[in-house]
C-alpha cells in the first residue's frame, strides 16, 4: 500500500508536470498577415483597397511591358530596332514586327493573364462585396462590372472566342466553356450599359474621384466596342457610336486643350481632355510607373535631356508614321528625325563625345572631353536586327518627367481623352457617308495642332487622322484591323494575303490549363 | 549481438562464457578513433587516470564504470568470476593500478592490449586440451597493432576441441585433423576462420568488427542494434563520411547511401543540396526529407522559400538559389547520419515521413579526454570552361559575314577575368571529458571558403556543447545539445531566372564580345550600358551579402520509474535568422537610373518543440523480448520576414546601412505559423531472438489543414527474420542472413500555411493612387479549400542483409514499391481567375525501386588493407493519375525557363504513364538544305508535334569507395557516378545560333553546326543531353604518424585530398550535375541547366591531432 501510496504520488507530480507542459498545445493556430474576407469589409476604406488591386492591374497595361508590346509592336507605329551588340535583339519582337507568332509566345501570354486577372479579380471582388452586407457598395460594383468588360473588350479583340465567366472561382472540374465573338460582344455591351447607370458622372465628381471609371469613361467604352463591331459580329453599329460619343461631347465635363502636347506632359493628371486613364506615381512606396522615355530615347549617357540616367534605345518608328504629318503640325515635333538630335527642351543639338555604333555613346562634356565634340546624328534604321545604336527614328510624345524613379515616369496615360472621341464621332458619321457633319469634327482636331484644315473628307483621310493623333496611344491595332490594313506591307514587314493574322492564337499556355478553349483558325 | 553459442564441451574441462559490458556508444566512438588512425597506437592511454569511489560493487560494475569514464574495454573469456564485490577508492590511478586493487585475490588476471583488457582465468590460462592428435598447431593471435591479444577463443571447426590464448596471445592446440579450419573469435573482434595445409604454426591478425551487427542504429524516439533492424535503414558514421572541403551535412554522405540522391545544386560555396530519397513523389508539396537533429525535427524545406525573397523584380540579377539552412551544423561534429528509407521505419514520423527521415547524431562525448585539432588549407579552381569563340574567331566571324560588330582591339577571355582560384581554410578545435555521472563535449569551429567566382565565398563559424549528467543513483538522466552556427555569405550576381533583357556575371561574362577589353585607360571599367554589363563589375561593384545564424538546442530529462519503464521529456528550440543585404552604388549601369538601390531581408523560422516518451523494455524470457514505445509532441513553427528596398540616395557609399537616405520604394512583413500535435507507439517484438516484429502508429494533427481533415492517421508493420540464427541454418559461407518485410502509411504535408482559408493580402507593397490618395491594394490571394488534406505515400519494402565469409562481405539488398495519392497539387488556375494558382488533392505516383549496397574488406594483411564499398539503386517513377473528383486533367506543362530560347515556354510535361522531370517539346530531326531546323511532324500537319523527349531521372546511379591502408598511410578513392539522365542545356541552347552573334558571342561548337542565320532559338530535343557521369569525387591520402614517443600527442594525421578530381561524361556544359533554380526561390526544377555556377576542383591539405 505504502508503495502504491508513492507511487501514486509521482504519478500525480508527473502528470501534472505533463499536463503543464501540454496546456498550451493545441491546434488553433493564429492569422498573421492575411485577411479572410468574412472580417474584412467593414468600411469604405477597405472596399477601396480592393478597387485600388483591380485598377492597378488594368493601370500595367499601358507601362510598356508585355500587354503594351502586344497592343503596339504588331503594328506599323511601333517598332524595336534590335542592336549590333545584341540589345532589344530578341524573338518576342521579331515575330510581332513581322507577323511570324505563334501560341506559345511569351508576350500574348502576359496580355491574356493580365486581362482575364482583371475579370478574377472583379468576379471575386463583388462576391465579396455581395457577401458584405454593406449597403453602399453599388458604386463600387459597377465601377468593378465596367472594368471586367473593359478586360472583356480586349479579350475579344484580341483573341476572339473566350470563355465568359462572372462567378467567383472557377470550379476545376467543370472549367469554363468558350463563347463566341458574338456573344462576347453582347455581354460587353450589357454590362456597359447596366453599369453605367450606378457611376456617377465627372460632373458630380471632384479631384478626390481622380482615376476612377465614371459614366463618360463608359460611354467612351461602349463607342469603342460599338466602333469595331462589325470585326466582332458583322454587325455595324455606327448610330450607338454616335449616340455615346454625343453623350461624352454633350457633357460637358471634357475640352480639348490648346496645346496637344499639354495631354502628355508628367504632371498631366486631371486635365480637362482626359476622360480616363492609368494613374502613375513612381515616387510613391509601392506605387507603380512607366519607363517610357528610359526605353525609347538613344542610348546617351551623362545626362540626355536631363535624365538622370542612360536610355535604354528600345522602341523607335517608321519613317511611314512621321511621314503623314505636315511640318507645321505641332503632332509632329514628338519625332527625332534621321539627322541631329536636338534637344525638345531648348531646341539645341545634343553634342558627344563620339558616336558609338555598339554602345552607349556620352554627352560632351568639356570638362573631360579627349575627342569631341560632335553631334549625335540620327540614322534611318535598315532592319529590325543588327542595328547600329543611332538607326532609327525616336519618338517623345509622353514629356520629360523631372521626378522619375529607377527610369519610371508618373505621366498618367488616358485610354480614352476628348480628341480621341471626337474622331470615333467622325468615323461613325463618315461611315454613314455624313461626311460634312464629319469633316469639321476632323477639323477641330487638326486646328489644334496648327495642321492645314481639311477642305473635304474622305474615310482614309479620317484613318490617317486616327493615325495621327493617337499615335502610340494602343489604338492602332484595331484601326488597322477595322481599315483591312493589318495584313498590308510596311517597313520591314511583307504583305500577308491570310488574314488570320487579325486574331491573336489563344495562348498555349491558356489552353493548357483548359481544354475547353479551342484554339483559333490558322494557328 | 549475436550470442555466442557453443556446445557442452566433449571434454568438460573447460567451460567458457563470453560478457561483453562493452557500451555500444563506447563500440560507436572506437570507430571513428579507429578510422581516423587505423594504424595507430593506444600505448598512451595508459596514462590516463582513472578517480573512482566504489562501495561494494561487483567486479563487473566496476569494470562498466571505468568504461564510462575511459577508453577501455573489457572482455572476458575462460570461467571467470565477476561477481565478487570490491571496494575502491582512487584519485588520478592508472588502469594497472585500479585492476590490480580491485582483483586482488581472484583467480582473475588481466592484460592490457591498447585499449583493450582481456580478463581471463589464471588457472585456466594457456589451457589446451591434451587429447593424444596426430597434429598440434600452435601460434599466436595479435591485433592489427601487432599486440598480442589474451583470451581469443581457438576451436576447431564443427566440434568443441578449442583453446583460448594466454597473456602473450599464444596457443597451443592439439588434437587437430590435418584437413581442419580453426576459427578464431574475440567479442569485438571480427571472427575468422583459417583452414589448415599442412602448416603447424597459424599465426593470426584479429580485426576490430567493422560492420558490426552490434552497431546502434538510431531510428527515432530511440535506437536499435543494428542486427535488430525490421526497416531499410542506412546508416554512415563519421569514419565513412566524405572527406574534403564540405560545408553542408549532406555532403557527407553524397555518393555513400543506396537509394539517397543529393545533388549539390550549384558550385557556389554554401549552396542547397537537393536530396532526395527513393525518387520523388509530390509535384508541388516538396520531396525534401524530414531532418531529425538530436531528436529535434526540422522545418526547413518550406520556410527556404521565404530566404530568396529579395523583393527585387522578375529581372533581379541577384542570385535566387536557396541558403542551405544545414550549412550551420558542423560537419566535423556529427557522429552518424541514418537514413530511414522505407515507411515501416519512417512511420514514426507520421505525416512528414513520406519524403525518408535523415537523423543527424552528434558527437555527445570526446573519447579519451582528448584535445583534438584539425585544420585544412584548400585551393579551388574551375575544372571547365566553355569554350566560347575567341577574338580572332568572333572578328572572322561577322567580317566574313560582312557584319557590323564592336571592336575595341582587345582579346578578352571573359571566363578567365571572372573565375579565379579560390582559397580556404578550416580550423576545428574539440575537447571534452567527465566523472563517473557527467560528461561533456565541446567544440568550435571556423570554416572559410572563397568561390571559383570573383566575390563569391562563405564563412562559417559554429560552436557546440553536448552535455550530460546522471543522478539520483543513474535513475535519472539530463542532455543538453546545444549549437549556434554563424555564417556570413558574399553571394555573386548570378540569378537564372531571369528575362531576357537583363544579364548576370556569368551570362555576361559569356557574351560579352572577346573584343572589348575589361578596363578602359583610365581604369575605370570598359562599360556598354545597363543591358550588358561588364561582368567583371558585376562581382567588385553590387553587393549581395547573406548573414545566417543558427542556434539549435534541446534538452532532455529522462527518469527510470521503474526497471522496465522510462520516461523522457525532450524540449527543444531551432531559432534560424538570416538577414539578406543588397546594393548597386550609383555608379553602376544598373543602378545608375535609380541612383543606385538598396535592400535588406531578415527572415526568422523558429520553432519550439515538447515531447514526452514512455519507453517499456522488458525480457520475458530468454526467448522474447518487448520494447514499447509511446509519446505525444507538440511542435510549432513560426516564420516572421521583413524587407524593405530603397533607391535614389543621396550617397550610395552608405549601402544599406543608411536606408533613410534614400526614398523607400518598398516595405513589407509577413508571418505565419503552424502547428503540429502527435501522438505515437511503437512496439518492437523479439521471439527466439530470431523473429523480429515493429509496429508503429502516429496520429498527426496540423493546423496546415483545416477542420474537414485536420487528422492523419499513419500505421506500419514489419517483420524481419534472422534467418542465419536458425538452428537448421548451417552454411559455411553466410554468416549472417536477415529478411525483412515491411508496409506502412506516411504523409507529406509541406505546403503553405493557411491555405484551407480564404486569403485577401498584398502583393509586396503594391499601392495604387485613387483621388490622389496612395491606397494599398488588398485582393484575394488564395482560394480556400477546407478539404485540403494530408499527401499519402503506401510504400512496401522487402529486404535482405546478410554477410558472407564470416561478414568479410556484407550487403543489403531491397526492394520497394512506393504509392503515393491524393496529392498536393498547387496547379495553375484556369482564367479568368484572381489568384494564379489554387491547391487541391489530386494525382497519384508511383516510385518502384530497387537498392543494393555491398561492403567487402578484400585484402586483409597485416601491412595492407583494402576495403571497398558500393552501392547501387535505381528507381523508375511514373506518374499514375492527375485525375480525381476535384480535379481533372490529362497533362500539365511545367518548369518554364528563361533566356533567349524558351522564355516562359514550359519544357517539362507531368502526364500519367511517364515520370516527373519528362521533357516534352519538339523533337529535332535535322536541318533542312537551308541550314533551318526540322523537326518530327508524323501528322503532316505543317506543325512540329509536341512529344515527349527526354526524361531527367537517371535509369540508375552508384557510388564505389575503396579504402587502403598501408603501414601508416591510408588512400581513399570515392567514385560517383549516375547513368541515362538528361538534361536541358538551356545555355547552349542560347549560345549555339549564329544569328545571335555578333550580338552576343557564342560557343565554338555553333560555327560547325551548319545552321542560317535566319534560324532564331528554340526548344526542342536538340538541346536535351544525356548527362551520365563518372566522378572521381574524393581521393584522400593521409599518413598516421607515430606518436608514441611524444607524451603530449596522442594522434598525429596529414592528409591530401583532391576533390572532384574528373569527370567522364558527354555532356557539353560546365558540369552534368546541376540543378539550376529556374524558379524564383521555390524548388529548383530537376534537369535543367541554365548558367548555373560551376563545381570547382579542389585540392586541400589538412591535419588531425590529438593532445
Amino acid at each position: 500500500m505504502k508503495y502504491l501510496k508513492q507511487l501514486n504520488k509521482k504519478l500525480i507530480l508527473g502528470i501534472s508536470f505533463l499536463l503543464l507542459l501540454f496546456s498550451n498545445c493545441s491546434l488553433e493556430e493564429g492569422v498573421y498577415s492575411i485577411y479572410t474576407p468574412d472580417s474584412f469589409y467593414s468600411n469604405d476604406q477597405q472596399v477601396l483597397s480592393s478597387l485600388s488591386g483591380a485598377y492597378r492591374n488594368f493601370a500595367s497595361i499601358p507601362t510598356f511591358g508585355a500587354p503594351y508590346r502586344v497592343l503596339e509592336c504588331c503594328t506599323d507605329q511601333v517598332v524595336v530596332h534590335g542592336k549590333i551588340q545584341g540589345w532589344w535583339a530578341n524573338s518576342s519582337f521579331e515575330q510581332l514586327a513581322e507577323h511570324k507568332w505563334d501560341a506559345s509566345h511569351g508576350y500574348l501570354w502576359s496580355m491574356w493573364n493580365t486581362l482575364f486577372t482583371t475579370v478574377g479579380q472583379a468576379n471575386a471582388l463583388i462576391a465579396s462585396l455581395d457577401a458584405s452586407g454593406l449597403d453602399n457598395v453599388v458604386g463600387a460594383k459597377a465601377e468593378l462590372r465596367a472594368l471586367r468588360a473593359y478586360a472583356y473588350f480586349y479579350l475579344m479583340d484580341l483573341y476572339g472566342n473566350v470563355p465568359i465567366f462572372t462567378l467567383p472561382k472557377v470550379d476545376p472540374n467543370n472549367l469554363p466553356d468558350q463563347n463566341t465573338r458574338t456573344e462576347v460582344f453582347d455581354f460587353v455591351i450589357k454590362e456597359l450599359t447596366e453599369a453605367v447607370v450606378d457611376l456617377p458622372s465627372q460632373n458630380d465628381v471632384g479631384d478626390e474621384y481622380y482615376g476612377r471609371l465614371t459614366k463618360e469613361a463608359v460611354y467612351s467604352l461602349l463607342a469603342m466596342v460599338y466602333l469595331n463591331a462589325e470585326v466582332y459580329t458583322g454587325t455595324a453599329h455606327w448610330d450607338d457610336v454616335i449616340t455615346y460619343t454625343d453623350k461624352v461631347i454633350n457633357s460637358g465635363a471634357f475640352e480639348l486643350l490648346d496645346n496637344y502636347a499639354d495631354n502628355f506632359v508628367y504632371n498631366n493628371e486631371g486635365n480637362k481632355e482626359m476622360i480616363w486613364g492609368g494613374v502613375y506615381t513612381p515616387d510613391v512606396t509601392g506605387g507603380i510607373g512607366h519607363p517610357i522615355v528610359q526605353k525609347v530615347m538613344p542610348g546617351i549617357g551623362g545626362g540626355l535631356f536631363g535624365l538622370p540616367y542612360t536610355p535604354q534605345d528600345g522602341f523607335g518608328t517608321r519613317p511611314s508614321v512621321a511621314a503623314l504629318y505636315e511640318a507645321q503640325d505641332d503632332r509632329f515635333k514628338m519625332f527625332m528625325m534621321p539627322g541631329p538630335l536636338i534637344d525638345p527642351r531648348n531646341g539645341d543639338t545634343v553634342m558627344v563625345e563620339k558616336i558609338v555604333p555598339d554602345g552607349n555613346s556620352q554627352l560632351y562634356d568639356p570638362a573631360t572631353s579627349t575627342e569631341g565634340p560632335v553631334p549625335y546624328v540620327i540614322i534611318n534604321a535598315t532592319g529590325i536586327r543588327n542595328q547600329p545604336m543611332n538607326a532609327g527614328i525616336k519618338w517623345l510624345k509622353w514629356g520629360l518627367d523631372p521626378n522619375t524613379n529607377g527610369g519610371n515616369a508618373g505621366n498618367d496615360i488616358a485610354f480614352f481623352r476628348l480628341a480621341g472621341v471626337i474622331l470615333m464621332k467622325a468615323e461613325a458619321l463618315a461611315r454613314k457617308g455624313e461626311m460634312s457633319a464629319a469633316l469639321p469634327l476632323v477639323n477641330q482636331i487638326r486646328e489644334r495642332s496648327h495642321a492645314t484644315p481639311l477642305t473635304s473628307l474622305t474615310l482614309n483621310d479620317v484613318f490617317e487622322e486616327r493615325g495621327r493623333e493617337l499615335t502610340f496611344e494602343m489604338k492602332r491595332r484595331n484601326d488597322l484591323v477595322r481599315f483591312g490594313k493589318f495584313n498590308d506591307a510596311w517597313e520591314f514587314k511583307e504583305a500577308s494575303s491570310d488574314d488570320h493574322w487579325n486574331l491573336f492564337p489563344i495562348p498555349k499556355r491558356a489552353i493548357d490549363s483548359n481544354n475547353k478553349l479551342q484554339q483559333n483558325p490558322g494557328y | 549481438m549475436k550470442k555466442n553459442v557453443l556446445e557442452k564441451p566433449r571434454l568438460g574441462k573447460f567451460f567458457f562464457k563470453l560478457l561483453m559490458i562493452m557500451k555500444l556508444s563506447v563500440f560507436l566512438l572506437c570507430f571513428s578513433v579507429l578510422s581516423a588512425f587505423a594504424t595507430g597506437t593506444y600505448s598512451q592511454t595508459k596514462t590516463t587516470k582513472l578517480s573512482l569511489m566504489v562501495q561494494n560493487e561487483s567486479i563487473e560494475n566496476v569494470l562498466k564504470t571505468i568504461e564510462d569514464q575511459s577508453v577501455y574495454r573489457f572482455f572476458y573469456s575462460g570461467n571467470i568470476n565477476t561477481d565478487k564485490k570490491v571496494s575502491i577508492t582512487s584519485r588520478d590511478m592508472d588502469i594497472e593500478s585500479v585492476l590490480n586493487e580491485i582483483l586482488k585475490g581472484t583467480n582473475i588476471g588481466y592484460k592490457i592490449v591498447g585499449r583493450q583488457v582481456a580478463l581471463f582465468n589464471k588457472d585456466e590460462n594457456g589451457f589446451s586440451s591434451s587429447m593424444k592428435q596426430t597434429k598440434q598447431i600452435s601460434g599466436t593471435v595479435t591485433n592489427e597493432s601487432r599486440e598480442p591479444i589474451p583470451g581469443v577463443t581457438v576451436v576447431v571447426k564443427g566440434t568443441t576441441n578449442g583453446t583460448i590464448t594466454d597473456v602473450d596471445g599464444n596457443y597451443v592446440l592439439s588434437d587437430v585433423p590435418t584437413n581442419a579450419i580453426l576459427v578464431y573469435s574475440f567479442v569485438g573482434m571480427k571472427k575468422q576462420e583459417v583452414a589448415l595445409t599442412g602448416q603447424n604454426t597459424v599465426n593470426v591478425v584479429m580485426q576490430e568488427e567493422t560492420i558490426g551487427l552490434n552497431e546502434v542504429v538510431a531510428i527515432g524516439y530511440g535506437s536499435v542494434r543494428r542486427a535488430d533492424v525490421t526497416g531499410s535503414i542506412s546508416s554512415i558514421s563519421s569514419k565513412d563520411f566524405n572527406l574534403g572541403l564540405t560545408v553542408a551535412p549532406e555532403q557527407l554522405m553524397q555518393g555513400k547511401v543506396a537509394g539517397v540522391n543529393i545533388i549539390q545544386n550549384s558550385g557556389q560555396p554554401g549552396s542547397a543540396s537537393t536530396v532526395r530519397i527513393r525518387g520523388s513523389s509530390s509535384v508541388s508539396a516538396g520531396n525534401d526529407p524530414l531532418y531529425v537533429v538530436d531528436g529535434v525535427p526540422l522545418q526547413f524545406s518550406s520556410a527556404n522559400k521565404y530566404v530568396n525573397v529579395a523583393g527585387e523584380s522578375s529581372t533581379s540579377p541577384f542570385s535566387s538559389e536557396g541558403s542551405n539552412p544545414l550549412n550551420a551544423i558542423n560537419p566535423s561534429d556529427i557522429e552518424s547520419i541514418e537514413v530511414l528509407k522505407d515507411a515501416s521505419a519512417t512511420a514514426i514520423y507520421g505525416s512528414r515521413g513520406a519524403n525518408g527521415v535523415i537523423i543527424i547524431t552528434t558527437k555527445s562525448k570526446n573519447f579519451g579526454d582528448a584535445i583534438t585539432y584539425d585544420t585544412y588549407v584548400g585551393a579551388s579552381a574551375i575544372r571547365k570552361q566553355l569554350d566560347v569563340l575567341s577574338a580572332d574567331q568572333y572578328r572572322n566571324y561577322a567580317q566574313s559575314n560582312n557584319l557590323p560588330f564592336p571592336d575595341e582591339g582587345a582579346n578578352t577571355n571573359w571566363q578567365d577575368v571572372i573565375f579565379r582560384t579560390g582559397l580556404s581554410q578550416n580550423h576545428n578545435l574539440s575537447f571534452g571529458g567527465g566523472s563517473k555521472t557527467s560528461n561533456y563535449r565541446a567544440s568550435l569551429g571556423y570554416n572559410s571558403q572563397q568561390g571559383i567566382i570573383e566575390s563569391s565565398s562563405i564563412k562559417k563559424y559554429t560552436a557546440r556543447l553536448n552535455a550530460s549528467q546522471t543522478g539520483m543513483d543513474g535513475k535519472l538522466k539530463v542532455d543538453i545539445n546545444m549549437t549556434y552556427g554563424k555564417i556570413f555569405d558574399d553571394l555573386t550576381p548570378i540569378s537564372s531566372n531571369i528575362g531576357n533583357e537583363g544579364g548576370n556575371i556569368l551570362k555576361d561574362a559569356i557574351r560579352w564580345a572577346p573584343t572589348l577589353p575589361v578596363y578602359n585607360a583610365d581604369g575605370s571599367y570598359y562599360q556598354i550600358g545597363e543591358l550588358r554589363v561588364n561582368p567583371l563589375s558585376w562581382a567588385t561593384e553590387i553587393d549581395d551579402q547573406r548573414n545566417t545564424n543558427l542556434f539549435l538546442g534541446n534538452a532532455s530529462a529522462e527518469f527510470e520509474i521503474i526497471k522496465e519503464l522510462k520516461v523522457k521529456v525532450n524540449l527543444g528550440h531551432d531559432d534560424q535568422i538570416i538577414n539578406r543585404y543588397t546594393s548597386v552604388p550609383a555608379t553602376h549601369p544598373i543602378g545608375e537610373a535609380e541612383n543606385g538601390r538598396a535592400s535588406i531581408s531578415k527572415l526568422q523560422n523558429s520553432s519550439n518543440l515538447i515531447e514526452t516518451t514512455l519507453t517499456f523494455n522488458k525480457d520475458f524470457s530468454e526467448n522474447s523480448s518487448l520494447t514499447a514505445l509511446a509519446g505525444y509532441s507538440f511542435q510549432r513553427f513560426v516564420t516572421e520576414n521583413t524587407f524593405s528596398a530603397a533607391n535614389q540616395f543621396v550617397s550610395t557609399s552608405v549601402k544599406w546601412n543608411l536606408m533613410q537616405s534614400g526614398s523607400m520604394i518598398s516595405n513589407t512583413s509577413y508571418k505565419s505559423a503552424n502547428r503540429l500535435a502527435s501522438m505515437y507507439a511503437r512496439l518492437n517484438y523479439k521471439l527466439y531472438d530470431r523473429y523480429l516484429f515493429t509496429f508503429t502508429l502516429r496520429r498527426d494533427g496540423s493546423s496546415r489543414f483545416g477542420g474537414n481533415n485536420q487528422y492523419g492517421l499513419f500505421p506500419s508493420g514489419a517483420f524481419a527474420w534472422k534467418l542465419s540464427d536458425e538452428p537448421f541454418f548451417n552454411s559455411s559461407r553466410i554468416s549472417n542472413m536477415k529478411v525483412r518485410l515491411g508496409y506502412g502509411v506516411t504523409g507529406n504535408q509541406e505546403i503553405p500555411n493557411d491555405l484551407f482559408r480564404e486569403q485577401l493580402s498584398i502583393s509586396g507593397s503594391n499601392v495604387y493612387v485613387l483621388g490622389g490618395t496612395a491606397i494599398p491594394s488588398v485582393l484575394p490571394s488564395n482560394y480556400p479549400n477546407p478539404d485540403l488534406k494530408w499527401e499519402t505515400t503506401a510504400q512496401s519494402n522487402v529486404g535482405i542483409d546478410f554477410g558472407l565469409w564470416d561478414q568479410r562481405l556484407t550487403g543489403s539488398l531491397d526492394v520497394y514499391k512506393k504509392h503515393t495519392t491524393d496529392l498536393l497539387l498547387e496547379f495553375s488556375t484556369a482564367s479568368p481567375s484572381v489568384v494564379q494558382s489554387q491547391w487541391a488533392n489530386v494525382g497519384e505516383v508511383e516510385n518502384n525501386g530497387f537498392e543494393l549496397s555491398l561492403d567487402g574488406k578484400i585484402i586483409r594483411q597485416n601491412d595492407f588493407q583494402w576495403n571497398a564499398s558500393i552501392n547501387f539503386s535505381t528507381n523508375k517513377n511514373e506518374v499514375i493519375t492527375l485525375s480525381n473528383d476535384n480535379f481533372s486533367r490529362d497533362e500539365i506543362l511545367v518548369n518554364a525557363t528563361s533566356g533567349v530560347v524558351s522564355n516562359g515556354t514550359s519544357t517539362q510535361i507531368i502526364k500519367p504513364g511517364e515520370a516527373l522531370g519528362t521533357f516534352y517539346g519538339r523533337k529535332y530531326t535535322g536541318l533542312d538544305a537551308d541550314g533551318m531546323e526540322t523537326y518530327q511532324d508524323a501528322d503532316g500537319d505543317g506543325v512540329a508535334d509536341l512529344v515527349v523527349i527526354g526524361n531527367a531521372n537517371p535509369d540508375f546511379t552508384y557510388g564505389i569507395t575503396n579504402n587502403f591502408f598501408w603501414k601508416n598511410f591510408d588512400l581513399s578513392i570515392n567514385l560517383r557516378g549516375v547513368v541515362g539522365n538528361d538534361v536541358y542545356n538551356n545555355t547552349a541552347a542560347e549560345f549555339s545560333y549564329v544569328n545571335a552573334t555578333p550580338g552576343v558571342n557564342i560557343l565554338q561548337s555553333a560555327l560547325d553546326l551548319g545552321m542560317s542565320r535566319s534560324q532564331i532559338s528554340q526548344f526542342s530535343s536538340r538541346w536535351i543531353e544525356n548527362a551520365s557521369y563518372l566522378r572521381l569525387d574524393n581521393m584522400n591520402v593521409g599518413y598516421t604518424f607515430n606518436t608514441n614517443h611524444i607524451s603530449f600527442l596522442s594522434k598525429a594525421r596529414v592528409y591530401l585530398t583532391g576533390q572532384n578530381l574528373f569527370v567522364i561524361t558527354n555532356y557539353s556544359g560546365f558540369d552534368p550535375e546541376v540543378r539550376t533554380n529556374t524558379n524564383r526561390g521555390g524548388v529548383a526544377p530537376i534537369g535543367i541547366d541554365y548558367l548555373s555556377y560551376p563545381r570547382p576542383r579542389i585540392f586541400m591539405l589538412g591535419a588531425s591531432l590529438a593532445f
